[in-house]
């Protein structure tokens, strides 16, 4: 009479083995788990690059002069200035040697500023027009970036002059 | 024993069935931290501007301001600063980032801005971004790689 007042007890239980029956939740789990590896794999990867806020001359307005220095900086800094214009739905660079050059030249310009020894010691300054997409913007700081220019800045439209290195 | 005594030992007796429970709050839980994560202010859906450079944006504290088109009280679009989901006015941007790098000088600033938008609309905020004393920020992009 016991044994079958307990067995009818695991029964009403319905476990065999003592304890709760994990298997709805591990299904659920799994499929959460699936769910954000799918969603993580379609989600876009954010990335930043770093660039200097434009001067303190260039934000009252005026463009700097060659030995315009920053107020906080402690030297006077050579600058270069890329100016961006935008030409016939593209966008066209000059500065550093470039005259209306395509984005694309950019590169090969930037590499050789940076083996000459000038990519640390140079401020470059990135002068987009008001038309130029942020897009292009954007590029001419990734080129900077690959050849390891250390200090870029952008710059306020108008742009300022172009300033020779050194 | 009475016949509600009998009832209430009979209710007793059954087992307490928690496993649709967790199901549930489960489900609740994560969705509701996918939300929070997406809906934190700081985050604006738009197209960011590829590069093939970059480090990778981590969690930290930063200062994030959008610039996106949105469309405006008469349906047309037109580029707007948004920082924590709110529109900004460039005077009240130089204004908070003022009063924010006070407080805490070591703030990270970052600018989430549309690729296909005009320099000429994202300037204002990088305008407002320097008169506030901003001396450094991150330029928010998609990864090319």
């Amino acid at each position: 009479m016991r044994t079958s007042q307990r067995n009818l007890r695991s029964r009403r239980r319905g476990v065999h083995g003592g304890g709760p029956n994990m298997t709805p939740m591990v299904d659920v789990v799994l499929v959460i788990l699936i769910f954000f590896m799918a969603a993580m794999g379609l989600a876009v990867r954010e990335h930043f690059i770093r660039t200097g806020a434009p001067s303190a001359a260039a934000d009252a307005g005026r463009a700097p002069g060659p030995s315009a220095a920053l107020p906080d900086d402690p030297l006077p800094a050579s600058r270069a200035v890329l100016r961006l214009v935008r030409d016939d739905r593209r966008t066209l660079v000059s500065g550093l040697g470039m005259t209306r050059v395509g984005i694309s030249e950019v590169d090969a310009r930037l590499q050789q500023f940076a083996e000459a020894g000038a990519a640390e010691s140079v401020i470059v300054i990135v002068a987009p027009d008001a038309d130029v997409p942020y897009q292009d913007v954007v590029l001419v700081h990734d080129a900077c970036a690959r050849a390891g220019v250390a200090n870029v800045r952008l710059g306020l439209t108008p742009g300022p002059p172009e300033v020779s290195p050194g | 024993m009475s016949q509600r005594a009998k009832n209430r030992r009979r209710h007793s007796d059954k087992p307490l069935i928690v496993t649709p429970l967790i199901d549930v709050v489960m489900v609740l839980i994560i969705f509701y931290l996918m939300v929070g994560a997406f809906v934190s202010g700081d985050y604006e859906d738009m197209l960011l501007p590829l590069a093939v450079y970059g480090d990778d944006v981590s969690g930290g504290a930063v200062y994030t301001v959008n610039v996106l088109t949105r469309p405006g009280e008469d349906g047309v679009d037109r580029p707007a600063i948004i920082v924590q989901g709110r529109p900004t006015s460039v005077a009240e941007l130089t204004g908070d980032v003022r009063a924010l790098l006070l407080r805490e000088p070591g703030t990270v600033v970052q600018l989430r801005a549309a690729r296909d938008l005009p320099y000429g609309s994202v300037e204002p905020a990088v305008r407002a971004l320097a008169q506030a004393g901003v001396r450094e920020m991150r330029l928010v992009t998609e990864s090319a790689r």
